[in-house]
């Protein structure tokens, strides 16, 4: 008996000094990132003035929010973020990297090239961006289609083309990373499996066909849920380059919960939106779990 | 051309013999070139663009290889806009956060692979969960409890919040799950303490995940801006990011130029580190 109650002394006093290791961790995670969320889940359901709870209003505020033109108008503009940037922001990578990894000469210089958009920040990429793309005569994009004799354009300031212009921007500023890591992958395909297709008679597309587009399947599969993830947290861009208009043809999810709780003042519409995108993303990471498990096995 | 060495790809070396598949080549070469260029022209604008004079910068058509050259207004903009200051923030805010980075994540790393004490599997786990959620979703309640702290206008939070950064968390624990237990085992035994073991034996050893983990948490809070935008609000407090977001009363050559000064500092740092860059994306990128 008392030997026991050593041992859990012990073990106490052992896993005691280790917990100091985590303590400031914990209280650093509930501060940023737990506390906050779950605040966020408590405020949907409180009529609140700025940060004080008023009263307990039950469904109300997901009711308020889901009537809004406000939230639809955002919703299907995030749909449409997703649409384009699995067009463009999803497939680009891909082919970029399978075509890269075919070339012998300047290998070193096209790694470092598609990684060097990642470097710039994302704020002076999405300025840099929109200054290009200035609407004017004197915009560089409007010179330089220009000489075609094309345009001028609107380019973003065009409620047609803000979205896919923004997603092409952040495309343009993230695909490197993509690349490397499809590239990384496609280096590890036996030389052998190509060279079998060859003595069959196969030529190129017969070879991307049956083996460079199935190695990459897997890891192609996972990049496409987290680029779904990725697409629905868009709001700094928006606020950046067009700050959800023209007509709010941009605004997004996230910038619609920027907007109620540091313009319009409505913490509680912020909550509410700001719970629901939660909870879709919940749904899309818990697929994404599912499908990563599936790779495992 | 030399095709020797070309033993990956669909295409072959044999396959290379034939014109029409060095046509493919050459044309493969040259979309590459051409992906380069859209990568490097947006930047390399702005740099050729912050060079021309007042007038060369508004005139139509625009020129895209400038007439002109006044490095000197790099030095007026610098002034007038007294990035001085801004820069001296912002050194201040990217320095913490590496610390940060490496003291709370590396910390936290060690005790979930190495020392696992009961519950630490739990706390683990709810680290990883939050990766799911962007903390975007959470911005304006985090934003309500750095006021509730009194912490408005300063950097703690800032610097703090990059130690709580599931990303690095991983990024650390597969580190050091793969580090041979028999060396931790040895130190056990000859009475080293957890503290001594993580800074004797687990410290030395991380150099490589340290590199990477300060290459990532450096650009990371150079680059920040939300959070920042959010809390720094007095004038002399603010980084370089938040004052570019604020020079909108700036007229548009002075913002070329500013944007400039923020992109200058990560391409320094790339061209040194590069290679550190590329292997970390290539092994840690597709967790992220």
């Amino acid at each position: 008996m008392k030997d026991l109650k050593k041992g859990a002394l012990i073990s106490f006093k052992q896993n005691f000094t280790s917990w100091l290791f985590i303590i400031p961790s914990i209280i650093l995670f509930s501060f940023f990132i737990w506390h906050p969320l779950l605040s966020g889940i408590r405020y949907s359901f409180f009529k609140m003035n700025g940060f004080k709870m008023i009263e307990f209003v039950g469904f109300d505020n997901y009711i308020n929010v889901l009537s809004s033109s406000d939230f639809y108008n955002a919703l299907n503009n995030t749909f449409s973020y997703a649409f384009w940037s699995i067009i463009i922001g999803y497939f680009a990578p891909i082919i970029i990297a399978i075509f890269l990894n075919e070339l012998v000469h300047f290998k070193g210089v096209f790694r470092l090239g598609v990684y060097f958009p990642n470097i710039v920040p994302g704020l002076a990429a999405y300025l840099m961006w929109k200054m290009l793309m200035a609407p004017g005569e004197g915009g560089v994009f409007n010179t330089i289609i220009g000489w075609f004799g094309l345009g001028p354009f609107m380019w973003i300031q065009d409620p047609r083309y803000s979205i896919p212009l923004i997603i092409m921007t952040m495309t343009w500023k993230a695909f490197g990373g993509a690349v490397l890591i499809y590239m990384a992958s496609l280096q590890s395909v036996d030389q052998n499996l190509y060279e079998a297709v060859a003595i069959d008679g196969g030529g190129i597309w017969t070879k991307i066909r049956h083996i460079t587009i199935p190695k990459i399947m897997p890891l192609a599969k996972m990049m496409l849920i987290l680029q779904f993830i990725n697409v629905f947290k868009v709001m700094q861009e928006p606020l950046i380059m067009t700050d959800g208009g023209p007509l709010n043809s941009s605004m997004s999810l996230l910038l619609l919960t920027y907007k109620y709780a540091f313009k319009y003042n409505k913490i509680d519409m912020a909550a509410t939106v700001g719970s629901l995108v939660g909870i879709l993303l919940f749904v899309i990471s818990f697929i994404y779990m599912k499908v990563t498990k599936n790779k495992e096995a | 051309m030399f095709f020797e060495n070309k033993n990956y790809g669909f295409i072959s070396q044999i396959d290379l013999k034939q014109k029409r598949i060095q046509i493919l080549y050459s044309f493969i070469m040259v979309f590459g070139f051409l992906i380069i260029i859209l990568c490097i022209f947006p930047p390399l604008w702005v740099i050729l663009s912050s060079l021309k004079d007042t007038k060369e910068f508004y005139g139509i058509p625009a020129t895209i290889i400038p007439r002109s050259f006044n490095p000197e207004k790099l030095w007026i903009v610098w002034n007038s806009v007294g990035f001085t200051k801004y820069f001296i923030n912002s050194l201040i805010v990217v320095f913490g956060s590496v610390v940060c980075a490496m003291l709370f994540n590396g910390m936290l790393a060690y005790a979930v692979s190495i020392l696992k004490p009961k519950g630490s599997k739990v706390v683990f786990n709810l680290v990883v969960m939050s990766m799911m959620i962007p903390t975007t979703v959470s911005m304006m309640t985090l934003f309500k409890n750095i006021v509730d702290v009194k912490l408005l206008n300063s950097y703690i939070p800032l610097m703090l919040g990059v130690g709580a950064n599931a990303y690095f968390c991983i990024l650390y624990k597969q580190f050091f799950d793969a580090i041979p237990k028999s060396y931790i085992e040895a130190a056990r035994i000859d009475g080293c303490s957890k503290l001594k073991i993580f800074t004797h034996i687990i410290t030395p050893m991380s150099k490589a995940v340290n590199t990477v983990i300060t290459i990532f948490a450096l650009n990371a809070a150079w680059s920040d801006f939300l959070m920042p935008y959010l809390i720094l609000r007095k004038e002399n407090v603010k980084t370089v990011m938040v004052k570019l977001f604020s020079m909108s009363t700036f007229p548009d050559d002075y913002i070329v130029v500013s944007l400039f000064f923020t992109i200058v500092p990560p391409v320094i740092l790339f061209s040194i580190f590069q290679k550190n860059m590329i292997n970390g994306i290539q092994l840690g990128g597709i967790k992220g």
